[in-house]
């Protein structure tokens, strides 16, 4: 066999978990780009962000329950710039995650599973994420501005 | 016996094949978890509304009232478990042998912790609460 590029990622386990090296079977590099696999993986690491995201939640709880030192140190945090860029994160990531296993649950059922209603569920997903995570931001930064301005003033 | 662990073999399931060993029952409790999860993340989201720009008196005031508290305990004990499903799929998709087995018990560990740091921070509130009405 000719050697090309591939050939430095021949690297392999046998049975007894030796190195070994050998040819490997085409890989996510052969197919052209699609919504679904960017959506798929995305998922994925949307669960995780989302996981992270509510163990600083319940870090925050749980400065709430220690007294207002340790909870103003949570504010200042969470309304630093980047304390508020995490939240974003994990809201959008959250939003996507909820979108998306509705997905899987339908695909649970049996049901959407032709390559056109792949791409346009795909397309929907994305614009029911954006939609929402605007929404959803754009009435908490308002609530929250109001309220801040309102009993202070 | 459930009817998915019916849908294994004996052998399979004494030898516990596959990355996660209970495949079966570990891609049905995701399931599970997520259809209770979705309701409760919604009623989370109002609540962070709900609260958005609210000082630490008002918080301490929603979250000691058991309505709140009630479902607020419900929702951090099933996001730890679906967190742990949910992570543990992954890491037996992208590990083996013992990473993979240190990486469970990692994961099942942060998970527990997570679930407990929640309670307990909010059984403090609500007996906080119960000392000032006093």
């Amino acid at each position: 066999m000719a050697s090309d590029g591939r050939e430095a990622f021949y690297h392999g386990t046998d049975t007894e978990g030796q190195a070994i090296r050998r040819p490997m079977s085409p890989h996510l590099d052969v197919y052209r780009f699609r919504l679904s696999m960017a959506l798929s993986i995305g998922n994925r690491m949307a669960g995780v962000v989302s996981s992270l995201g509510a163990g600083l939640a319940v870090a925050w709880l749980s400065a709430l329950a220690q007294g207002p030192r340790a909870f103003n140190r949570a504010q200042r945090g969470a309304t630093h710039p980047l304390g508020r860029l995490i939240f974003l994160g994990w809201g959008v990531a959250t939003l996507y995650h909820f979108v998306a296993s509705i997905r899987h649950l339908i695909w649970d059922s049996g049901a959407r599973f032709e390559k056109k209603e792949i791409d346009a569920d795909g397309r929907r997903s994305v614009f029911a994420t954006a939609g929402l995570s605007l929404g959803l931001i754009a009435a908490f930064v308002a609530l929250s501005h109001r309220r801040n301005k309102g009993p202070r003033a | 016996m459930s009817r998915l662990s019916d849908m294994r073999t004996p052998l399979a399931r004494a030898k516990g094949l596959g990355g996660l060993q209970d495949g079966a029952e570990h891609w049905t409790a995701e399931r599970v978890s997520a259809l209770l999860l979705g309701p409760l993340s919604i009623w989370g989201v109002a609540q962070i509304l709900r609260l958005a720009g609210r000082d630490r008196d008002a918080i301490l005031a929603w979250a000691g009232r058991v309505q709140n508290a009630a479902p607020l305990g419900l929702l951090i004990a099933l996001t730890g478990r679906h967190a742990q499903l949910g992570l543990e799929v992954i890491a037996s998709d992208y590990s083996r042998g013992w990473r993979r087995v240190w990486l469970r018990l990692v994961i099942r560990l942060s998970t527990l912790l997570f679930v407990a740091l929640g309670c307990a921070s909010l059984a403090r509130i609500l007996m906080t609460r119960t000392t000032e009405a006093k």
